[in-house]
């Protein structure tokens, strides 16, 4: 992606464009006063004064396309350092793209490439690569956690920690420095005492920086919950029984493709995506097999992985298609079917069953839009099914729900204590600065040429660097940008 | 009024330097002293080299400059500091005799066409496109001038709470360069400098003192002098400790010091602090080293490194006297400090003209560094360039990246001074690239750029015809792996031989030490040669691989920028906006060495390259 610092006006919608909306948002920006915007106006935008709410039409040839409220945001003193005029509109989708034509045909302005105005924000220093970082994760983060911690990174506090890292590496090469240049005032016991005390702050900070990369990250922006199985184990089925009453009407988890159906699942005021995949089985089918691998690998990357299984229709060589992935829970179908009990305890016994940490026995009764299904399974059936590994327990599907969802909710929660940094490109540099100082360490150790240390010391500092902005490669800018939409 | 082409003002170290080199170049040089003041003394250390300043010394070498030659004749003793902290860092250190090493100065400066003029300068002034030069009744004239004066500009003596006006005890200040130097603009703040008092060696007790001989294996520092020749007599320094009393006397006088009660205003190195200093900034320690050493052969006075002080005349008889062996120990000349003023250097250009003033050049301690070795790297490098603009030729200018020169050229020229500029290896980028043993392979391009045709010349031509060839021997010779050498390799003690092995591989195990190593594996190379080749290729990886690092710092560092253009544009703080414009970088890394600057401005700038 390559953006052009040709300066030109831009204009973008800010509040999307692909759904009708009360009210939507047009922001123009990077126009050098309001004489050339004026003409399109029913009053003179020269009396806008900054900051201020103001009624207006926007009118061309006689005709008025929209009743708006202006506001004029004057440069330096605005989100990205230029002038901004933001329009307030009905956000009819038709009126929206109209209005921004009529000002792009103009030739006042053109379209802005995704995140154009936050760029612009960079550029002009009005904010710095860390706050974009921070400002991309809020605008994707799903969860109340990563939104809480994109705006901790638009504030400025994980820059804080990493200014930190560089004090603490700063004091670590002055006290190789004093090693070097000035052994004969300190005297060789300070020196390296020196130094092994500097290392030992340096090292402990980057060492618990590097904790908080660990993790999949993409399961606290999106945090995903799959279902795995066989055809016909009862995937679907429970995927509608975990819905029942929780489905997120405010996510857009909602899909259908060719390899899964998702849906939102809110759980506490976090939504999370459900998915449920295509049914995993040997296959010799060539298009069905790629199915069935592209949904493996969606499995392999939720957070929260549960295996259904239908032990009267399970062949067991199919399980090694299974051997990678580890699964939270295994949902044991059909419980109240004769003989479920031993089969199922035979396939627990089989040595190539799947790992995992917790299994429940339940059944969810016919499928289809035409039962109703309310409370506990079917009009009269039996529900039972351990709670844990042994147990016996009966009792409506309801509380085994419940625990799930718990079970559920309280491992994101621990994700999220471990408070991991989101940010793609502070975890890619902050495990190479982890790797770096491990490796120079053991230099350290072995070597006693100061030589060789204060250059493999060097290496880290360019890591630090870049993960304070102050050198970053133009591909970090481009990629982060294209997470942005248009508008911001 | 006399007619040269270039006049240097000030015959100290870098005086001399400018002076010889300008000769060797083919030009009329003329070079004032004041009377009564030896050329290239040594006012404080009688020492040349050290950590950093090892490397500056055979840097002027191998440019055809002097300092090493004199050092070698006039070193009475040799040391390798950091000899076990790898190669990279070592560096050599020589006492020297003041005397000796000052007559050698004069013998040599006097073999050349050099006229020496002993006078002191009255007045400077522009006139067209010359310089006039005025001593008293008498002129001179040139279209370039460096001037080297060190610290006698405006300089004030302090003892305890005696002053003079001199730039060295004994020593008038140069109170004539005021004229053309009321244009000069010098930096805001005065620097100080001091020394410590001189005992008579007589009445110390060598025999409580631990003795330091002189290393027989250091190596001369002038290329064309054999390695190890000893020109002098060596004679061993000593070593001994401050103690709690003599930090309490110091410490209870405090309100009696220059710098402490205001008296001197100047701003001292940090790193070259006097006993004062040491005192009060680090009040927990009461230990402190002092080097004992002799200042000459035949000289009654000791110098002891490491008690600099400008206290008065009884406290400081009173203090050396609870040093261990000093007991007794009778002082000849009083430690005073020199408060000076300094160029301001931003003021310079690379090549140390001063940018308003075309034709003429600043060097040395004038221009706020400290230290004999700086001085006369910026000597050479002035008198190189004064040189070539005579000669319309083009500029020389030492990259950072190659030479300690080029560091120190840059951190002078790029920042403004706010205490006196001391050289470190620290200041250097990659230490593992540059180092003593490489000194030839490193300036040999510039001191090609020279076009003369000297002895020096020739040997470099050599040095660098048999480099080439041992490194490329080093990469196609290969051990078989086969019983026989097995066998050599134990021997040798050169560890396993489990696959064929290059000898450049074997160069690199770390447990070996490569340059005796690769001595024993090649005959018939210049000893210099082997050195080089061998600590290089054990380096080669490391250096690889910064490199490697810095290769997208150092390319986004040379790219150009328009300073006047940034300084207009309404999103940088004026805070650096100020910066920028005192300093007028024109690359990159010119203005991310500028102080105080922010990181969101490097990044802005480097967003618009």
């Amino acid at each position: 992606m390559i953006y052009l610092n040709d300066g030109l006006p831009i204009i973008a919608c800010s509040t999307g464009t692909t759904s009708n909306t009360a009210i939507a948002k047009i922001r123009i920006g990077g126009f050098e006063n309001l004489d050339a915007l004026t003409p399109f106006f029913s009053k003179n935008l020269l009396n806008l004064r900054p900051n201020e709410a103001r009624l207006l039409e926007i009118m061309h040839e006689g005709k008025v396309f929209d009743e708006v409220v202006a506001i004029f945001f004057k440069g330096p003193n605005s989100f990205n350092g230029e002038n901004i005029l933001e329009l307030d509109v009905h956000g009819n989708q038709v009126n929206v793209q109209r209005i921004i034509d009529l000002f792009i045909d103009n030739k006042i302005c053109r379209l802005s490439y995704p995140g154009e105005f936050t760029y612009r924000a960079l550029t002009n220093k009005k904010m710095n690569l860390s706050q974009v970082e921070g400002l991309d994760v809020l605008i994707n983060s799903h969860s109340n956690f990563a939104f809480d911690q994109g705006m901790a990174t638009l504030r400025g506090e994980l820059n804080e920690k990493y200014k930190l890292l560089l004090h603490y590496f700063i004091k670590l090469k002055a006290s190789l420095e004093l090693s070097i240049d000035f052994l004969e005032d300190v005297g060789e016991e300070s020196a390296k005492k020196e130094f092994a005390a500097s290392f030992s702050d340096f090292n402990n900070l980057i060492s618990s920086l590097y904790q908080r990369t660990r993790g999949n990250v993409e399961n606290l922006m999106t945090p995903t919950i799959t279902l795995i199985g066989q055809t016909n184990a009862g995937k679907s089925s429970f995927f509608n029984q975990l819905l029942l009453n929780n489905r997120s009407i405010v996510s857009d988890y909602a899909g259908t493709t060719r390899d899964y159906v998702s849906e939102g699942l809110s759980i506490k005021n976090t939504d999370f995506k459900l998915i449920d995949t295509a049914g995993i089985r040997e296959t010799f089918d060539h298009i069905e097999k790629m199915g069935i691998e592209r949904s493996f690998e969606l499995g392999k990357r939720a957070f929260f992985k549960i295996l259904v299984v239908n032990p009267f229709e399970t062949n067991p060589d199919d399980f090694h298609l299974l051997k990678d992935l580890e699964f939270d829970f295994v949902i044991f179908t059909h419980s109240d079917l004769v003989g479920m009990v031993e089969k199922r305890d035979q396939l627990l016994k089989n040595p190539n069953f799947p790992n995992h940490y917790n299994n429940l026995s339940l059944s969810l009764g016919p499928i289809g839009p035409d039962e109703s299904i309310s409370g506990p399974m079917g009009p009269g059936k039996n529900i039972s099914g351990p709670m844990g590994p042994d147990k016996n327990t009966s009792g409506p599907i309801g509380p085994i729900i419940e625990e799930l969802k718990n079970s559920i909710y309280s491992k994101f929660t621990e994700l999220c204590e471990k408070d991991p940094i989101l940010v793609d490109r502070h975890r890619r540099v902050l495990e190479g600065l982890y790797i770096k100082t491990q490796e120079f360490q053991v230099v350290t150790d072995s070597l006693d040429d100061l030589g060789i240390i204060s250059s493999e010391l060097n290496l880290i500092e360019n890591d630090i660097q870049e993960l304070l902005g102050i050198i970053s490669p133009d591909d970090v800018l481009a990629s982060i940008f294209s997470n942005f939409c248009i508008g911001k | 009024m006399k007619k040269f082409d270039i006049i240097i003002i000030g015959g100290g170290h870098a005086g001399i330097e400018a002076a010889w080199i300008s000769d060797q170049m083919g030009l009329k040089v003329a070079l004032v002293s004041m009377t009564g003041v030896p050329l290239a003394s040594t006012p404080c250390n009688p020492a040349v080299g050290g950590v950093g300043k090892g490397q500056v010394v055979r840097e002027v070498d191998a440019l055809g400059g002097l300092m090493g030659k004199i050092a070698d004749l006039s070193a009475i003793q040799y040391r390798t500091l950091n000899e076990s902290k790898g190669h990279a860092v070592r560096s050599t250190r020589v006492q020297v005799d003041k005397e000796k090493y000052s007559e050698n100065a004069e013998k040599i400066i006097a073999s050349s066409n050099v006229e020496v003029i002993r006078e002191k300068v009255s007045k400077v002034y522009k006139k067209e496109s010359m310089f006039h030069v005025e001593l008293g009744k008498k002129g001179l004239k040139a279209s370039k001038v460096i001037v080297t004066t060190g610290t006698f500009l405006n300089g004030v003596v302090h003892t305890g709470e005696e002053q003079s006006s001199g730039g060295r005890i004994g020593q008038m200040a140069s109170d004539g360069l005021q004229d053309l130097f009321l244009s000069i603009k010098t930096a805001p703040t005065r620097f100080k400098t001091g020394t410590p008092p001189r005992l008579d060696r007589e009445t110390i007790d060598f025999s409580k003192l631990e003795p330091q001989e002189s290393d027989p294996k250091t190596q001369n520092f002038h290329v064309l002098d054999n390695l190890y020749h000893r020109e002098l007599e060596q004679v061993p320094c000593y070593l001994t400790r401050t103690n709690n009393e003599t930090l309490s006397i110091i410490r209870d006088n405090k309100e009696r010091s220059p710098i402490f009660n205001g008296q001197i205003k100047g701003v001292g190195p940090r790193y070259c602090p006097s006993i004062e200093d040491k005192a009060f900034r680090y009040p927990e320690r009461n230990s402190h080293h002092v080097f004992i050493e002799p200042e000459g052969l035949n000289i009654p006075t000791i110098y002891p490194n490491g008690i600099s002080t400008s206290l008065p005349k009884d406290a400081q008889e009173d203090f050396i006297q609870t040093i261990n062996g000093l007991e007794k120990a009778k002082i000849l000349v009083y430690g005073y400090a020199v408060e000076y003023d300094v160029v301001d250097t931003i003021n310079l250009s690379k090549t140390l003209e001063y940018k308003d003033i075309p034709g003429l050049y600043f060097a040395g301690q004038v221009n706020g560094t400290s230290g004999y070795e700086e001085a006369a790297g910026q000597g050479i490098i002035a008198g190189i360039n004064a040189s070539l603009a005579f000669l319309n030729r083009g500029p020389l200018v030492l990259e950072r990246t190659n030479s300690y020169i080029g560091v120190m050229v840059e951190d002078l020229v790029s920042n403004r001074r706010d205490e006196p500029y001391r050289l470190f290896t620290a200041r250097a980028e990659n230490r593992l690239f540059i180092r003593e043993d490489n000194t030839t392979n490193r300036i040999h391009q510039y001191r090609k750029l020279l076009g003369l045709n000297s002895e020096l010349d020739q040997f470099q031509t050599q040095y660098m015809a048999e480099y080439i060839q041992l490194d490329k021997y080093c990469e196609k010779f290969i051990f078989k792996s086969n019983d026989e050498t097995k066998g050599y390799f134990k021997k040798m003690e050169y560890g396993p031989l489990d696959d064929n092995v290059t000898l450049s591989q074997l160069l690199k195990r770390s447990k070996l030490d490569p340059v005796a190593t690769l001595k024993n594996e090649v005959e018939g190379f210049l000893f210099p040669v082997v050195q080089a080749v061998a600590i290089s290729k054990k380096y080669e990886g490391y250096i690889n691989r910064a490199n490697l690092e810095n290769q997208k710092l150092v390319k986004l560092g040379k790219k150009k920028i328009d300073w006047e253009k940034i300084v207009n544009s309404a999103s940088i703080s004026n805070e650096c906006k100020q910066r920028i414009k005192d300093i007028r970088p024109e690359t990159f890394s010119q203005a991310q060495r500028i102080k105080g600057i922010r990181p969101a401005t490097l990044a802005f700038i480097a967003g618009g390259i």
